[in-house]
């Protein structure tokens, strides 16, 4: 059974991660669930968890259509690619479901592709950590292609050591944050707000209306928005008589019945 | 004359309308942009406003904010020391300049009134700047695992638990925890504050001397200021004892004991006792700083790993890049400003989730 238990121990100190191997990523957003309803044969789901990796989409209103009819996959921060990386937020650029520490089927080579076994609150999942996203909506390039994007903006906006955050940061000081307060509110923006404004405008006009065009229904959530703390991804269900979206798609259950 | 009587009439309930409708504008400017409390808010239609900005929404219980000139300063709500330490800045500099600026002007020169007022607005300033700023508070909500209206359902165990990932190496973890209030994944360094009822980017401690909490985004500033207080302070009190001493440093002086001194000077040597009295407890908290960003660690982290780990250890975190220069320059000059992550002068959307009511995440246990 794919069970959380090697992934979630508490370690307490160095010594006790030592004993246990090396740490391994995976993306922490994603749970198991043990009761669910199941699509296929029980001999099929026997001894398998539900992998829970898309979301509800709680990046936008509540009452709204989107929230509704789309779901969000979210991608972790990761750490160990930076060592300031508690100062300059990085996501990962693993492939969904391909983490070192992702969830596959025991005794079975990794999973290519989702592939749901049961429903849970309504939604399908999988027994793997492969998400509907990639390469279902979108291909491993393109995903890869936007994270790395991502992070090349943010590194840029909140790089420590770049001069002109050094130069924002002297003259704050000299200026009694009136540097910040007054020339960059009305003047011109300090190097790291610039950056970041960059990075909304990449995600809004070059991302979203490329993804208009190849993956319709497929949005990056403004970075801004989440806080950096995740890149938040949504998709949007597909009708099964709508032959425009292309790929796997994310079906609700009950319009699964509809087409069986 | 009668159309002149109804004139006269109805004079009377026009100005009163006015009046009323004056007072009820003063009212909301006062409390809808002047002073802020969101749980104080004027508006008739505030369940179903429009034009509302997000400072002024608080469906969260448990905040405790509010917010000053329409959203750009903050402050919690607790006893308002930082008033004190506000009044106990700005007192010795207002007495300093009605009473010895023109002195010392007259006798040394005014360059010394010059320096000692320029830091002391910079210790003013960042003051300002570090107690009614945005720390570095994380937005609500954003990892929520289930539908805002299924609370009901079971939440996931893995969500209250300790994850760790590898940092530099496979063996060096940094921890990410899972805040059941916030509801989202905190990224290492992040704590939440109990006081704000928020979660921290990088939070050091919650200042009670400046009622907002010291993070990612104004702990530079909030250093800045130890340093300038503790400048102005040893400034003042040299300003003021030369001003005291200066008949012994001239030949034709007309003073001639101490005591004459100080009964000519009496403000300088009430700012001289000030100052050497109000330099103690900055000048602790800047020594202790020094040390802790020599290292690249925060207060909190130093403190909950003393109880684990003892003095010595605890300083050593995974972020600690073994460089003294490298850790006073990450914390005194490198670490950019940033951005607001939650901005409260844009305009409220209704059922935006960040700012909906939604109870803490709980572990369902048997």
């Amino acid at each position: 059974m794919n069970t959380p238990d090697t992934k979630y121990k508490k370690y307490d100190d160095k010594s006790t991660s030592e004993e246990d191997g090396p740490l391994l990523f995976f993306n922490y957003h994603e749970f198991t669930v043990d009761d669910y309803n199941r699509m296929k044969y029980e001999s099929e789901t026997e001894g398998k968890a539900l992998v829970v990796t898309h979301f509800p989409n709680n990046d936008t209103t509540r009452w709204s259509d989107e929230y509704a009819n789309t779901r969000i996959v979210r991608v972790p921060r990761i750490f160990n690619t930076s060592d300031e990386s508690d100062i300059v937020p990085q996501f990962s650029s693993y492939i969904l479901g391909n983490e070192p520490a992702a969830f596959t089927e025991k005794g079975k080579a990794p999973a290519t592709k989702f592939s749901p076994i049961g429903v849970y609150q309504g939604e399908m999942f999988g027994s793997s950590s492969r998400t509907p996203l990639v390469p279902g909506l979108i291909s491993e390039d393109c995903f890869l292609e936007i994270i790395a994007n991502v992070n090349r903006y943010l590194k840029d906006a909140f790089n420590p050591y770049s001069f002109w955050n050094f130069k924002d940061n002297v003259l704050d000081m000299f200026s009694g944050t009136l540097y910040s307060k007054v020339f960059c509110a009305f003047i011109r923006e300090s190097h790291c707000k610039r950056k970041l404004d960059d990075l909304e405008r990449y995600v809004s006009q070059e991302v979203n209306l490329k993804l208009l065009k190849d993956a319709p229904g497929v949005k990056v959530i403004s970075p801004r928005r989440t806080g950096y703390l995740s890149v938040c991804i949504t998709c949007f269900y597909r009708s099964p008589w709508d032959s425009n979206i292309a790929g796997l798609g994310l079906f609700r259950p009950s319009t699964m019945a509809a087409i069986s | 004359m009668k159309a002149r009587r109804g004139i006269a009439k109805e004079r009377p309930e026009s100005e009163d309308s006015v009046t009323t409708r004056n007072e009820a504008l003063w009212r909301k400017i006062f409390f809808n942009w002047l002073i802020t409390d969101p749980c104080l808010l004027i508006d008739e239609h505030k369940e179903d406003a429009k034009h509302l900005k997000n400072y002024q929404v608080q469906n969260q219980e448990g905040l405790k904010y509010v917010f000053f000139c329409g959203g750009r300063f903050k402050t919690i709500k607790q006893k308002p020391i930082n008033v004190l330490t506000g009044v106990l800045l700005v007192a010795p500099a207002v007495l300093f300049w009605i009473f010895d600026a023109k002195w010392l002007c007259d006798h040394i020169s005014p360059s010394l009134v010059v320096i000692f007022t320029y830091i002391w607005f910079l210790s003013f300033s960042y003051f300002v700047n570090a107690s009614t700023s945005d720390p570095g508070t994380l937005p609500r909500n954003v990892h929520l695992p289930y539908k805002i209206d299924d609370e009901s359902t079971k939440a996931p165990e893995e969500y209250f638990s300790t994850v760790s990932l590898p940092y530099k190496d496979e063996h060096t973890p940094v921890t990410v925890r899972y805040c059941s209030t916030c509801h989202i994944w905190r990224p290492p360094r992040t704590s939440h504050c109990s006081v704000c009822n928020s979660c921290i980017a990088a939070l050091d401690h919650h200042c009670i001397f400046l009622n907002n909490c010291v993070g990612q985004r104004n702990h530079s500033v909030f250093l800045w200021f130890l340093l300038s207080t503790v400048t102005c302070c040893i400034l003042l009190a040299i300003l003021s004892f030369v001003q005291i001493f200066h008949y012994l440093m001239v030949s034709n002086s007309e003073i001639k004991t101490f005591r004459e001194s100080i009964t000519k000077h009496p403000v300088a040597f009430l700012l001289a006792i000030y100052s050497l009295l109000g330099l103690v407890y900055p000048w602790m908290l800047l020594l202790c700083h020094l040390f802790l960003t020599s290292f690249n660690v925060t207060t909190r982290e130093y403190l909950s790993n003393y109880q684990t780990r003892g003095t010595v250890y605890s300083l050593f975190t995974s972020f600690n890049p073994n460089s003294t220069i490298k850790s006073l320059y990450l914390n005194w000059l490198g670490k950019p400003n940033g951005v607001s992550l939650i901005p409260m002068r844009d305009s409220y959307t209704r059922g935006d989730m960040r700012f909906e009511k939604v109870n803490p995440l709980q572990s369902f246990t048997v």
